[in-house]
């Protein structure tokens, strides 16, 4: 009894460990109402990368090896204030579960900003960001890994 | 009567002749008993040993339903749908993401400095003070 017992603890403790993921979480809040969601494969990100004007990019630096390297992204933007806080503590869970470490937090004009990295060495392997208004919360994260200087020039790219 | 241990020590020609003596009175209801005990026994047996298969058997199943979902959880093809089937639509959206994370990055970073300021004012009073 006792050993079915300990089987059934594991089963559930390796659900909940998967339960906390980006992942886990569009899926989770994905479908809700006022809540949008956006979904990029590492699949469309290969492909991404492969479309010229896209791996140029404006300036001189080839981003395609960053964008090629991203393995997922997941955005979830509720305005739905029943599940905000809940939203709010399961990302708290997972960058908590996870390597995440705090990169950055801001409070500005109401809107409390974290910003979680996962690095490996010199390389950054996830990104998580947390933003949350009294009526509004978002949740970004970026998996895939690149050195921060091929993460910098996406961010660089992305502003031109 | 004999004992056990006496009867124990007893050949079995002794025996073979002991148990042809039809003088020697057999106790009403020792067959019906005997056979009781021999079935109590197989039975107990047969129980022991069905639990003894019974134990790996749940642990193999618990183990596949373990491994099965851990295969499940952690298939790599297995994922929600892209929300964008034209690269270049979802490039763009991959841009307006990271213009609001950079955006996000140096509000923070502009926060920052702008504290710093703050924070360094006192020393330069204290610097012009200790100057004149």
């Amino acid at each position: 009894m006792k050993s079915i017992i300990t089987i059934a603890a594991a089963l559930l403790l390796t659900a909940s460990l998967f339960a906390q993921n980006g992942r886990a979480i569009y899926e989770k809040y994905s479908d809700h109402e006022d809540v949008s969601a956006v979904y990029i494969s590492p699949s469309m990100f290969r492909m991404m990368g492969k479309v010229p004007e896209i791996s140029t990019g404006e300036g001189d630096v080839d981003i395609s090896p960053a964008i090629r390297a991203l393995k997922g992204m997941y955005v979830i933007s509720s305005e739905n204030a029943s599940i905000n806080g809940q939203l709010r503590d399961d990302v708290l869970a997972f960058v908590k579960a996870g390597k995440y470490e705090l990169m950055m937090e801001a409070k500005e004009e109401g809107e409390l900003v974290h910003i979680y990295t996962m690095n490996e060495g010199e390389n950054i392997t996830g990104l998580v960001i947390l933003a949350s208004e009294e009526r509004e919360c978002s949740f970004i994260c970026l998996e895939g890994k690149m050195k921060m200087d091929e993460f910098e020039a996406l961010l660089g790219a992305a502003m031109q | 009567m004999k004992e056990l241990k006496e009867i124990e020590r007893l050949g079995i020609e002794e025996l073979e002749r002991m148990a042809d003596d039809v003088g020697v009175e057999v106790p009403a209801g020792l067959t019906q008993r005997v056979r009781s005990a021999l079935t109590a026994s197989a039975l107990a047996g047969e129980t022991s040993r069905s639990r003894a298969w019974r134990r790996p058997l749940g642990f193999s199943l618990a183990a596949s339903a373990l491994a099965a979902l851990t295969l499940v959880l952690a298939l790599p093809g297995r994922g929600p749908k892209d929300t964008f089937d034209d690269p270049r639509t979802a490039y763009a959206e991959l841009e307006r993401t990271l213009s609001y994370i950079s955006e996000k990055m140096n509000g923070g970073t502009q926060l920052a400095r702008d504290a710093s300021a703050v924070i360094n004012k006192p020393r330069e009073i204290i610097d012009k003070i200790t100057e004149k």
